[in-house]
């Protein structure tokens, strides 16, 4: 199998939802659309699904691609009879970036440059498009004719406009040796290198070229992925061309989503839908079921024969000894009291009758307790009739998240939280995936007449230890500061979740206290700061996440810092969402600069 | 090559060594070997002015003591025995870009080279992407001026040294790439040579996505000063090894001989372009540096040869954790090595 056909094999037609809305809405085609997703949320792979060899595979092996050939065919992307459109695809790398140095480039001429350089890439990725679909080596590109519907005299001038789609590489593989040259020496130009408009997006078509006297595609899908590397600068210039000027072809911008980048980058949303559509991948539920169907489609590919949905326990069922012994905990913690909860105590014995009640309702009637004692010792015993209104519903809930991380019982397992833990990043699910799949073949190859299972307890362990090992690399890979921060954050959520007599349910996000929006007019506190550097590499790599929420006085909007679920893991915090606590910006410094020791409550 | 203090001095005190004006360029950072060839040099009155390359503020630098130490004793040595010295600051702007200031002093280089005869580029303080530019515009300059390599090497210290907060720009080093990236690349044999050394693992992953080799070729360091160095190599890389071409394409290199490497990788690049032509193809060679800076020199010197077809891949970090160790004392045990890379003894 080539790895095109194992992208198709494993890739999801349900990934195509939100191009597939578009392009019901006629809005697709033709248009302007950002794609922005967190890293790893499947922007790539989605500009994948219509790169020339993906197109070409799924074309010629319908019957066997039947669902994909049929989201594309809905798309009018591809018909039965021949490929209509096609991608032409650019990753943004460094040289974009280095044309924005104020000291060797003029604005006049960086803007120049990045559009000669952008009109090159975009015709060599067209004819590298076209290449693949016709199957022909670049010596043979002299057999497509390139006779463009548009008057480009003066694009080529003082060259003749070419006539094959060779004679157009070579002009186009030309001028970007000569760009990225300039790029790479710092050798100063004069003005009239590059080019004053992003004329490719608009002039070059691909049913200008054929091929034995037929066309070969009717549009390309000039795509530019990880668009986030361009400078603020570069994709306004971008945005000034392909919505002003109403750009003919269809353009898609990939780039990361973070609330930094995304509202420093973006053109004002007032725009959007009008002059530009926006797809934001990861944001809804329909994600969900694209990771499961990712699953299933990984599993049936194995040659093992091993379908994780099937092999891994979806719940945990403890032993009565285990949950005796939170009862025992508890009890024993709450005689300590001077029998004030006696009565609440058998009010218990007497009403639940599972085990598993007990212990939830004993271990929340002990969150009951130690917050009672905190504030000030009760005067009287607590009466039975009253348990309702002492252990109430909230508490309970609060007291089944936080149980097994007190008692070290599993808390990752089965197929949601998997989900759960892939915090939107399609890669971060399938690396948690593998590790239950490596388990799943070890024990067939050791054990192979007995049924394939994954205990809870198993999955857990195998899981936080995968979760420490990521975080052990983000040292190594984002240095001391970010490493330092995550890890007094964890300790910090993990001291705020499981001090049990103030505990509020879980914590796993921040806010800022005294920087109202951190992305607004009060940003300037944290400008330039190293607090401002290590939270734009935690939303860059998805380590943080925010999202926004109101409470306290007039409603106040609150930007929450949340942990990427994965590192909730590495703490044994729960997966839950909601727990936050304000921190002041000297706090925060203060855990970019040393690891603090977090009292954890109690450990068992 | 000489290798020691011993025989590098009685090199440069002989009648038949360089004549004419000596430049030693050299680096400043928290590395306890920084000033071990000034040392050396000073130390046996030999006649040479002093060029530092300044590559970041050092004040910022989280291993700010250890640099403060080390350009404490540089200024003492360069005093104390009368050193004309001057400094060049690397411009890598206010993001602290390292590939820009590269390409500035690429540019500059002729100026700060100029009226010397003899240039000695001290590279055991010099970020490899400096160094191989250095190297690179000095070779390709047309003149008759002798240039050398010297290194103070430890793999000691090497061991103790982590590399942390990657660039992640993952792209071949500036001045070192034969069109990886260019939309006009055609279609190229991709074989990925590494060279292996210690605490290199995340680096060779990140190089493996960017380059996405056919066939991966590592080098391991062999015969090595620790018999156990290579077992340990070998187990640091288990994920490499586990691709089925890697176990039968191994490279075993003389850990302190770069020259040696150096013939290995021509031979080698040569002989699998012959079995290219023949079938009408081309190949791209990536070299992946993770291996000691001695035995970089011979990637370099294949660079250099190999331009059209060989690029460098070096993962450039922000952040060294050192290990605790007695440096002083580890340093002891360095060794000096000095190449020379162009100029009389070639012109025969």
């Amino acid at each position: 199998m080539t790895s095109d056909d194992v992208f198709i094999s494993l890739f999801s037609e349900e990934s195509l939802y939100p191009l597939r809305d578009f392009s019901e809405m006629g809005r697709l085609w033709g248009y302007l659309t950002y794609i922005c997703s967190a890293p790893g949320g499947g922007k790539t792979t989605m500009l994948r699904c219509f790169s020339p060899s993906v197109l070409y595979k799924v074309h010629n092996n319908r019957k066997d691609n039947d669902k994909l050939f049929k989201a594309m065919k809905g798309m009018e992307v591809v018909t039965a009879g021949k490929i209509l459109k096609c991608g032409a695809y650019l990753l943004t790398n460094r040289s974009y970036a280095d044309l924005e140095d104020e000291e060797v480039f003029t604005k006049p001429q960086a803007r120049r440059l990045l559009f000669a350089l952008l009109n090159v890439r975009f015709t060599l990725a067209a004819i590298k498009a076209l290449q693949t679909l016709t199957n022909l080596d670049y010596q043979d590109l002299d057999k497509i004719v390139f006779n463009p519907s548009m008057d480009l005299k003066n694009r080529f001038a003082p060259n003749p406009t070419p006539r094959t789609a060779k004679g157009l590489f070579d002009w186009a593989a030309g001028i970007e040796r000569q760009i990225t040259d300039i790029i790479d020496t710092y050798e100063t130009t004069d003005e009239s290198h590059g080019h004053d408009s992003l004329f490719i997006l608009n002039d070059l078509h691909a049913s200008d070229f054929t091929y034995n006297g037929k066309p070969i595609a009717e549009d390309f899908i000039f795509q530019l992925d990880d668009c986030h590397k361009l400078s603020k600068q570069q994709l306004e210039f971008l945005r000034q061309e392909l919505v002003e000027t109403r750009v003919s072809n269809t353009v898609w911008l990939a780039m990361r989503y973070d609330k930094f980048s995304y509202e420093e980058l973006m053109p004002k949303t007032d725009m959007e839908g009008r002059d530009f559509n926006s797809i934001h991948l990861g944001l809804d539920n329909k994600f969900d079921k694209m990771l499961t169907n990712i699953m299933e489609k990984r599993s049936s590919l194995s040659s093992h024969d091993i379908k994780l949905g099937n092999s891994i326990e979806q719940s945990s069922i403890l032993t009565d000894a285990q949950y005796q012994a939170v009862i025992d905990y508890c009890r024993n913690d709450i005689a300590a009291k001077q029998n004030l909860y006696d009565q609440l105590l058998q009010y218990i014995e007497d009403t639940f009758e599972s085990i598993k009640d007990r212990a939830e309702q004993t271990f929340a009637l002990m969150l009951f307790a130690q917050r009672e004692f905190k504030t000030s010792t009760p005067l009287f015993p607590h009466e039975r009739e009253y348990y309702n209104d002492c252990v109430k519903k909230d508490l309970v809930t609060i007291a089944q998240q936080i149980m097994p991380a007190v008692f070290n019982y599993p808390m990752y397992y089965g197929s949601d939280d998997l989900i759960d833990l892939s915090s939107n990043n399609t890669e971060q699910f399938i690396s948690f995936c593998n590790v239950l799949y490596e388990q799943l073949l070890t024990q067939k190859l050791l054990h192979p007449r007995k049924t394939l299972v994954l205990s809870a307890s198993q999955q857990d362990k195998l899981i936080k230890e995968e979760c420490k090992k990521k975080l052990k690399r983000l040292l190594i890979e984002h240095g001391k500061s970010v490493y330092t921060f995550l890890n007094n954050v964890g300790g910090f959520c993990k001291s705020q979740t499981l001090q049990l007599g103030s505990s509020y349910g879980a914590v796993n996000g921040f806010v800022i206290k005294d920087v109202d929006t951190l992305f607004g007019s009060t940003a300037t506190m944290m400008e330039g700061s190293k607090l401002q550097e290590v939270i734009r590499v935690c939303l860059a790599n998805n380590l943080l996440f925010t999202r926004e929420t109101k409470q306290g006085e007039k409603d106040k909007e609150w930007t929450v810092f949340y942990l990427n679920r994965w590192i909730c893991a590495a703490f044994s915090l729960p997966l839950g969402f909601g727990g936050w606590r304000k921190r002041e910006t000297k706090d925060l410094n203060e855990w970019i600069n040393k690891e603090q020791k977090w009292e954890i409550g109690i450990r068992m | 090559m000489l290798e020691s203090d011993k025989q590098i001095i009685s090199f440069w005190n002989d009648p038949d060594s360089p004549k004419g004006k000596t430049l030693l360029m050299m680096g400043e950072g928290f590395d306890p070997r920084m000033n071990n060839v000034l040392k050396a040099f000073a130390v046996a009155h030999i006649e040479f002015s002093c060029l530092i390359i300044v590559h970041g503020d050092r004040t910022k630098s989280p291993n700010r003591k250890m640099v403060e130490k080390n350009v404490e004793v540089r200024n003492k040595l360069i005093a104390d025995n009368a050193i004309p010295c001057a400094e060049y600051t690397l411009k890598v702007g206010e993001h602290y870009d390292l590939n820009r200031g590269v390409k500035f002093l690429n540019k500059e280089i002729g100026d700060l080279i100029d009226g010397y005869d003899n240039i000695i580029i001290d590279i055991s303080a010099l970020p490899r992407v400096l160094y191989f530019n250095m190297v690179r515009a000095l070779w390709k300059i047309d003149d008759n001026r002798n240039l050398f390599v010297v290194v103070s090497e430890n793999a000691e210290i090497d061991k103790n040294i982590k590399y942390l907060n990657f660039v992640d720009d993952m792209e071949p080093m500036v001045k070192f790439n034969p069109g990886i990236g260019l939309e006009a690349e055609q279609e190229r044999l991709r074989l990925l040579i590494t060279l292996l050394g210690e605490n290199g693992i995340e680096k060779w992953e990140m190089i493996m996505k960017n380059f996405n080799p056919d066939e991966v070729f590592p080098v391991i360091p062999y015969p090595s000063l620790d018999p156990f160095r290579t077992d340990s190599i070998i187990k640091e890389y288990q994920e490499l090894f586990k691709q089925e071409d890697a176990k039968d394409n191994i490279i075993y290199a003389h850990e302190r001989n770069p020259f040696e490497l150096y013939k290995m990788l021509s031979r080698f690049i040569k002989s699998e372009d012959d079995i290219l032509e023949k079938v009408n193809r081309k190949a791209c060679y990536g070299i992946a540096l993770l291996s000691s800076k001695l035995l970089s020199v011979g990637a370099l010197l294949t660079a250099l040869e190999n331009q059209e077809e060989v690029a460098i891949y070096n993962v450039i970090s922000r952040d060294y954790g050192i290990e605790p160790m007695d440096f002083e004392e580890t340093n002891k045990k360095s060794t000096t090595f000095l190449m020379w890379i162009k100029g009389d003894a070639y012109n025969e």
